[in-house]
């Protein structure tokens, strides 16, 4: 027979029953749900959960999703590069100027890692690092002839990354490294890209390094894992320190270092925020912007990472397509994004289906670049 | 649709790691109401307690594959409720200090708290703020000591002292409560 409860502790049971049952409806599920739901397609298909940016991530996450669904490379032009000798790699798919550069200018490394399980070979052929994000090829082949529906992409449920076989947790400031996958023009290829968070309180990666990448493919049961070697190319990188700012309605918005790269132009930059009671409005204030040379080229947004580095300063690494060569000048143009009323973080689109901005010229910086800036 | 059991929401978890989104619809099923109530009565404002137990879900949703699986999912899930109830608290602070009472006011409206919450509201007075926590994580999930420890980052040892503590002051505060009204009948 169990102990009778004492007087006290019956009393206790009662207030904590009390406590527990409290008749109160509460149905949050859906709607949170839906919130997860547009989260998630708002970054580019993402095999981790993790989010890359945090709080003022969302409308440059969206820019990168609007980048994937802007269009691939054209069937006819992927049938017609494949018949160019000598290109095989599949950056040359990729809906990224950057990689096709940096296969035209062999800044690839290439490699034979492969996994085998389940009747399919995964590989890594080709990698790139340039300082500012390391991209991998990944190459799906199957031993019979039957080949599966979903591409790639759809079918790699999880993807690990390791560093020198270690966690990738020691490069990230509080939540390790996250990455970004994007599909090419071919099902059986997806790429997986990674950043390091050194210009947000995280640590470089080394110069050299082995990668490891752990992938689940739906339908087989044993992950695949291949080793692939890692070098940073870096001979004609160039890096500013332009350290300029503009206020106006209670944010600071600075532009902290500027790198370009064959395959990529980075630019980091600062919020602070002036007045503490704003940080519920983060997500409202959340900035994103253009980048255009003195020629008015704008630049394409590929991919960004995002990190408080305290109360009230966001500091952001925003990834853009290479400049065909150095600019003069750069102009960084800041927006916001139109949401919609009550539509749990919706973009607002104009006529032509694109997302609604409005410009903040109060924001606006220049840029000179001098003629020959630092190498890195 | 119902709250899953235990065995449907280590499923869920399951199907959350291989990547099904929608399986996080039964994670938020099964906590949505003892989460709602962890912030209502640490927030004591039923709007903010559903925005912040919204917002604790998609936190969670965001950091999913940080959760490794070798603790409880639930204090897991419990220690972001925590962090986050913690900042809105400190933000308020902030608040308080410059716009006064004045916009709590207005948003405590509707609806109008029950006498059922106020009974609650005046235990929980009797209690500093960790002592409130250890008292609703004991209460809503039945947390051991270990798990409270685990979540407020504090020695299990020392949550169940402070447990102790928490009944002798509140039976103490009922006790004269009795008293109190046996001599008015008297």
């Amino acid at each position: 027979m169990p102990t009778p409860l004492s007087w006290d502790e019956q009393e206790m049971d009662e207030l904590e029953r009390r406590i527990r049952n409290h008749p109160v409806p509460v149905d949050l599920a859906e709607k949170t749900l839906n919130r997860c739901r547009n989260e998630q397609m708002e970054l580019p298909i993402r095999t981790s959960r993790r989010f890359l940016k945090t709080k003022i991530g969302a409308a440059a996450a969206m820019a990168v999703a609007l980048v994937i669904c802007s269009g691939y490379v054209s069937p006819a032009m992927a049938a017609s590069l494949k018949q160019v000798p000598g290109i095989a790699s599949l950056f040359r798919f990729a809906d990224d100027l950057g990689l096709r550069t940096a296969e035209e200018q062999g800044l690839l490394t290439e490699n034979d890692a492969a996994s085998t399980h389940g009747g399919i070979t995964l590989k890594a052929p080709v990698a790139v690092y340039d300082g500012t994000r390391v991209s991998v090829g990944l190459e799906r082949s199957f031993e019979s002839e039957s080949s599966a529906n979903v591409s790639l992409q759809e079918q790699m449920t999880s993807v690990e990354l390791l560093i020198d076989g270690q966690s990738t947790d020691r490069y990230g400031k509080d939540m390790g490294l996250g990455f970004f996958t994007f599909p090419t023009t071919d099902k059986n290829a997806s790429i997986i890209e990674m950043s390091d968070l050194k210009n947000q309180g995280g640590q470089p990666l080394p110069d050299r390094f082995e990668l490891t990448v752990r992938a689940t493919l739906a339908g087989v049961d044993e992950p695949f894992e291949l080793r692939i070697p890692v070098e940073r190319k870096a001979d004609q990188s160039v890096a500013l320190l332009p350290d300029v700012s503009r206020e106006a309605d209670g944010l600071s918005f600075k532009v902290n270092k500027v790198e370009f790269t064959p395959i990529t132009t980075q630019i980091t930059t600062e919020l602070t925020f002036a007045d503490d009671n704003r940080m519920e409005d983060r997500d409202r204030a959340a900035l994103a912007y253009d980048v255009e040379d003195e020629q008015g080229h704008s630049l394409r947004v590929l991919s960004g990472t995002g990190h408080p580095i305290s109360e009230n300063v966001m500091v952001t690494d925003t990834r853009f397509e290479p400049f065909a060569s150095v600019p003069h000048t750069l102009v960084i143009k800041p927006f916001r994004y139109v949401y919609l009323e009550g539509g749990d973080g919706a973009f607002a689109l104009d006529q032509d289906g694109n997302p609604k901005k409005i410009y903040l010229p109060e924001l606006e910086l220049k840029i000179e670049v001098p003629s020959a800036p630092d190498k890195k | 649709m119902s709250k899953p059991n235990g065995e449907e929401l280590q499923q869920a978890i399951e199907r959350m790691r291989g990547g099904e989104t929608e399986a996080y619809g039964e994670i938020i099923r099964h906590f949505q109401k003892s989460i709602y109530l962890y912030a209502m009565y640490l927030l004591r404002n039923r709007q903010e307690a559903e925005d912040a137990a919204q917002d604790i879900f998609i936190k969670a949703f965001r950091k999913f594959d940080q959760y490794r699986g070798g603790g409880s999912f639930s204090s897991w899930l419990y220690k972001i409720a925590y962090h986050h109830c913690m900042d809105l608290l400190r933000k308020r602070k902030r608040i308080d200090k410059v716009l006064s009472r004045y916009i709590l006011q207005k948003k405590q409206e509707l609806p109008a708290p029950s006498t059922y919450e106020d009974e609650i509201y005046d235990m929980l007075d009797k209690l500093n703020a960790e002592e409130r926590q250890i008292l609703l994580l004991r209460a809503l999930e039945e947390y051991s000591y270990e798990e409270i420890g685990d979540i407020l980052d504090m020695n299990p040892v020392s949550a169940r002292q402070k447990y102790a503590r928490i009944r002798q002051k509140l039976l103490k505060k009922k006790g004269e409560n009795h008293n109190a009204d046996t001599v008015k009948l008297g």
